[in-house]
């Protein structure tokens, strides 16, 4: 640990030589009577210092939870020596917050006597966080030393999006073979009628329009649409993340994709992530209740990486995007290697919805005429992306981060009915 | 009320009471004071209010540089306040352990303004250790106190003893800091405590 000497240290020493140089140079020895404490205060000091011999061990009640979820850290330390007087204080983490503020806490520790220093943190963003290392500071017991250092925890935290409820979401163009929930446009068995044929053989009695057969003379079937999953690939921007005030677009992005994945796998579909940026990540479409938590393991470790490397969307495993499948991307709509990737995936026939994540709350332009100039160019070169989207049939919305996600999602959809004429 | 804002205005009471000593003293015609005439009373009065101002801000930034001019300021106003005659020089050994204590008092004042557990021990260990302190301090202040009213307090061998005796302070001081020395192997990873 590192020594380091108080402010009272040198204040001491200064009064206490002070008064002896006074008594010397004005021959007044009331001075050094003076000073004569305070030089027995940094002997006696410098006698009874010693350096502490600390180790700490840490425990933590859970590591894997909620955002907002509390965690409660037990710090045990213990030390050769009597320290007096220990304090402990939190580095300031992006994600935890220390509950009461408790940042700092004091402590006596006792030669051999393990003290244990609880505190509580408050999760406020997803991610893997590491638990941070506190700094001790053992101050000796006249206060003159300081003995510094740092705990290695050496714990992780795994701490998840809090998922919003969809009660919908959007539709699939096109189903999958396996049953599911979505009413498919094919033909076949299931529960929602589709329409009626004349009789064909093999045909199951059961299917009969008795009614329809009566009245026109001739046998005739009815037809249905048969319920069937679909393969979704939530496609995350990991290009870009406006931040502002300790939150950002990507934050608000990966709750609005686990959210989706959750309400995708409770209907039975297949979902997949992809993760385009500049490290790739993806997970291919599954079905399961496994399949929510890899989706949440894969997006917590979700980080921007800055790179000026061209992707496009031929870097993406053809495995994780099957035919058929949707695609809902959420974006910012910043980097144009995003648009540009997006734009492709609809030249290639995928059913690709947008959900922008709105960056205006976190780009507060300056008080200067300049400022509020770019700002509004910036504002007029994204609405022109958006016009891009919209024609060639894309239908894009934007969601404004911190208000529901269904209002967005339910403005979606009727875009999507809309738009169902010119889809490829 | 906060413990440290008890010994905040202990310190600031001690520093005052100090203060309206020192002042009262130098009301005798005998003082360093009276020389500068009838007014001369006002010195310790004015730099013990100086004291008492820097005192007050110390504690209210909090910030503990203005401590030590505080306690200067009120060493100064004791030496200029006091009469040359009578009981007062005996009493400087005690005035030197009052502002020791007014020190103390107001550096654990600023030492203790963050949270902690175990508090009530900690206070009553570090009571415990500035009433030493300051007995052992007045104690020891008292035997010079003593011999120095039976001697002239000038000349080449008070002075040669005075230097001596300053040259031996600063090697026991150099002696006691030497065991503090950092291990010669230090390292980065020696600053950290060890994980158990």
């Amino acid at each position: 640990m590192t020594l380091t000497a108080s402010p009272k240290l040198g204040a001491y020493s200064a009064l206490g030589a002070t008064g002896f140089l006074v008594a010397l140079v004005c021959g007044y020895p009331e001075a050094a009577v003076l000073g004569l404490p305070f030089i027995v205060a940094v002997l006696a000091g410098l006698a009874l210092v010693e350096r502490p011999d600390l180790r700490a061990s840490a425990e933590i009640d859970r590591d894997r939870l909620l955002e907002g979820d509390d965690v409660h850290l037990a710090v045990t330390v213990r030390s050769t020596t009597d320290v007096p007087w220990l304090q402990m204080a939190w580095p300031v983490s992006r994600s935890l917050a220390a509950r009461g503020g408790g940042y700092v806490l004091g402590v006596r520790l006792q030669m051999e006597t393990p003290a244990v220093v609880e505190s509580v943190f408050a999760t406020t963003r997803w991610g893997v966080v590491p638990l941070p290392n506190p700094i001790v500071r053992a101050h000796d017991g006249l206060g003159f030393f300081r003995f510094e250092g740092s705990i290695d925890l050496e714990h992780t935290l795994r701490v998840y999006p809090r998922p919003e409820t969809l009660r919908r979401a959007l539709s699939s163009a096109e189903t999958q073979v396996f049953s599911g929930n979505e009413l498919s446009r094919a033909r076949g068995d299931g529960i929602e009628f589709a329409d009626v044929r004349p009789y064909a053989a093999g045909d199951r009695p059961r299917r009969v329009n008795w009614r329809l057969s009566t009245r026109t003379g001739q046998l005739h079937v009815n037809e249905m649409h048969p319920e069937r999953n679909t393969d979704v690939v939530i496609f995350l921007d990991l290009f870009s993340d406006v931040r502002s005030g300790g939150q950002g677009t990507l934050d608000h992005a990966v709750r609005a994709a686990a959210a989706l994945a959750e309400h995708y796998l409770a209907r039975r579909d297949r979902v997949g992530v992809i993760g385009f940026g500049g490290a790739l990540r993806w997970l291919q479409p599954d079905m399961g209740s496994t399949q929510i938590y890899r989706i949440v393991d894969t997006l917590i470790d979700s980080e921007v990486v800055l790179t000026y490397v061209w992707r496009g969307i031929e870097f993406v495993p053809p495995r994780t995007l099957p035919p058929k499948s949707l695609v809902i991307a959420l974006t910012p709509l910043i980097d144009g290697r995003t648009v540009d990737a997006l734009l492709d995936l609809r030249g290639r026939g995928f059913d690709l919805a947008v959900v922008e994540v709105m960056p205006e709350p976190f780009a507060v332009p300056r008080p200067s005429d300049a400022a509020r100039l770019a700002h509004r160019i910036w504002q007029l070169e994204r609405a022109a992306t958006r016009l891009r989207y919209r024609r060639l049939g894309v239908p894009i919305v934007q969601w404004r981060p911190g208000e529901p996600l269904a209002g967005p999602i339910a403005e979606q959809r009727e875009s999507r009915r809309r738009n169902r004429w010119l889809h490829v | 009320m906060a413990p440290r804002l008890i010994t905040a205005a202990l310190a600031l009471l001690g520093a005052a009471a100090f203060g309206a000593v020192s002042t009262a003293a130098a009301t005798d015609a005998t003082s360093v004071a009276a020389a500068a005439g009838p007014s001369g009373w006002m010195i310790p009065g004015l730099m013990s209010l100086t004291a008492l101002a820097c005192l007050t801000l110390a504690l209210r930034l909090p910030n503990p540089r203005p401590i030590v001019l505080s306690i200067a300021l009120l060493g100064a106003a004791w030496l200029v306040g006091i009469p040359a005659s009578g009981g007062w020089r005996s009493l400087t050994a005690l005035a030197g352990g009052s502002l020791l204590g007014v020190a103390e008092l107001a550096y654990w004042s600023l030492d203790f303004r963050v949270a902690g557990t175990n508090q009530r021990t900690v206070y009553i260990r570090r009571a415990a250790t500035v009433a030493a302190l300051v007995g052992a301090s007045v104690a020891l202040a008292l035997v010079p106190e003593l011999d120095l009213s039976q001697i002239p307090v000038s000349g080449v061998e008070l002075t040669v003893a005075g230097l001596l005796a300053a040259a031996a302070l600063v090697a026991v001081a150099a002696t006691l800091a030497w065991r503090l020395r950092p291990e010669r192997d230090a390292s980065e990873s020696a600053a950290r405590a060890r994980p158990e």
